[in-house]
């Protein structure tokens, strides 16, 4: 299995287009937990996440305040839905059995 | 195809339901609209909505600078570094990083925090009581033999991940039919109680018998002299085999009752009736004896078996 792969600030600046304001806000406004804490490096989930968070703002008009809700609640979804889909699969496990 | 074709057949200002003389903060609002109408993270999973997305924003790119507006609306599109058209590094939906459980959903499963309960930890009613509330029913399906929905029958089963039931299958239970297991489904919230488990049942068909109401049918052959001597033939019940007696002249489709051999009621504790249908079989192959024997018989008994459907 491939190692994950850590971006440091400037890189994520670089590749991703994003925002290095956006990048240190989001890590002091703990709106992201970076991958590698003592290195500050991030990985492909938080790079979406802030990515997420920069059309949240620029795209959509969301302001400061409303950005940690709005990321709560979208964890709450995926995380329904990881449960959905793990419930779907205990489901079918029951369909196969016979007694 | 000309990758230019596609471009110059969209059209931008439809997308974003906007007139041609809409201004550039009317573009940025449509797009703001649509955009938390149908942003991907907020609908996760939606491949509807996600392909709306990418109109969305191929019509936003098309549009979003007075510059690019123009070349536009002049036809001359020209495809540009960084644009959504392109392909190179492209950041990931956010949903796309947590399928499967990423870092942020799994928080949630750390903190020991039912999804529910993080909602509502800190909700008090008017007379400062607890969120409680029951948990959900869940549904299974489960295939039965065809003999044990008729005669009834004790069975063990296993709800995931690993917890053993014995299920006692009803005799004369029908498809469609749910078993309830109350208290086995989801755990309830505060003092809320678990919820119910329910199985549907899918009656296996069988390769001889069929239901019909209380009784059973199975269709029998029988041979030439079986069915014009009659004679003792041995049939497949349930249980046992059971010896039938054929009485001479038996036709196809003719129908003998077999008492008691049907499907159980467990109520009254009788069964229904086991109908025989016979089916006369002639050999594969006729041999001459039996030809020449048939034509002379034939010559001196004329019958008609279509008599009753003559015009």
């Amino acid at each position: 299995m491939a190692k994950e792969q850590y971006f440091k600030i400037t890189e994520v600046v670089e590749y991703f287009s994003i925002k290095k304001t956006l990048i240190i806000q989001s890590i002091e406004q703990k709106w992201i937990d970076p991958a590698d804490p003592e290195t500050q490096k991030l990985d492909r989930e938080d790079i979406a996440r802030i990515n997420l968070i920069q059309e949240l703002q620029d795209d959509m008009g969301v302001n400061d305040e409303a950005v940690p809700i709005i990321l709560h609640l979208v964890d709450q979804i995926n995380y329904l839905r990881l449960k959905m889909e793990t419930q779907k699969a205990n489901v079918k496990i029951k369909n196969d059995f016979k007694p | 195809m000309n990758p230019m074709q596609g471009i110059m057949a969209f059209d931008p200002y439809a997308v974003l339901k906007i007139s041609k003389t809409a201004t550039q903060g009317d573009i940025k609002n449509a797009y703001r609209k649509l955009a938390k109408k149908y942003h991907p993270d907020l609908n996760p999973g939606n491949s509807k909505v996600a392909k709306k997305f990418v109109e969305i924003n191929k019509a936003k790119y098309l549009l979003e600078t007075p510059e690019k507006r123009e070349k536009f609306d002049r036809g001359e599109f020209e495809r540009a570094e960084g644009s959504p058209f392109e392909s190179g590094t492209q950041t990931p939906f956010y949903h796309e990083t947590q399928k499967g459980g990423g870092r942020y959903t799994f928080s949630f499963e750390e903190t020991g925090n039912d999804i529910f309960e993080s909602l509502f930890k800190n909700y008090k009613t008017g007379e400062n009581r607890e969120f409680n509330a029951s948990g959900g029913d869940q549904y299974y399906r489960m295939e039965v033999e065809f003999k044990d929905t008729i005669l009834g029958a004790a069975r063990e089963i296993t709800f995931p991940p690993n917890k053993k039931f014995k299920v006692k299958i009803p005799a004369g239970i029908e498809s469609g039919k749910k078993l309830r297991f109350a208290g086995e489904g989801s755990p309830g919230l505060g003092k809320g109680n678990a919820g119910d488990s329910y199985i549907e049942i899918q009656v296996k068909p069988s390769p001889v018998f069929r239901r019909v109401g209380d009784d059973l049918e199975m269709e029998l052959a029988i041979s030439l002299s079986e069915a014009v001597l009659g004679g003792d033939v041995e049939i497949l019940s349930l249980e046992k085999p059971i010896k039938l007696k054929v009485p001479p002249g038996a036709n196809t489709g003719q129908r003998l009752r077999v008492k008691s051999k049907g499907v159980m009621d467990p109520a009254l504790k009788t069964r229904g009736n086991l109908i025989v249908i016979l089916k006369v079989v002639l050999p594969l192959k006729i041999d001459p004896e039996l030809k020449e024997m048939i034509q002379q018989w034939s010559q001196n008994h004329i019958y008609n078996p279509r008599e009753e459907f003559k015009g």
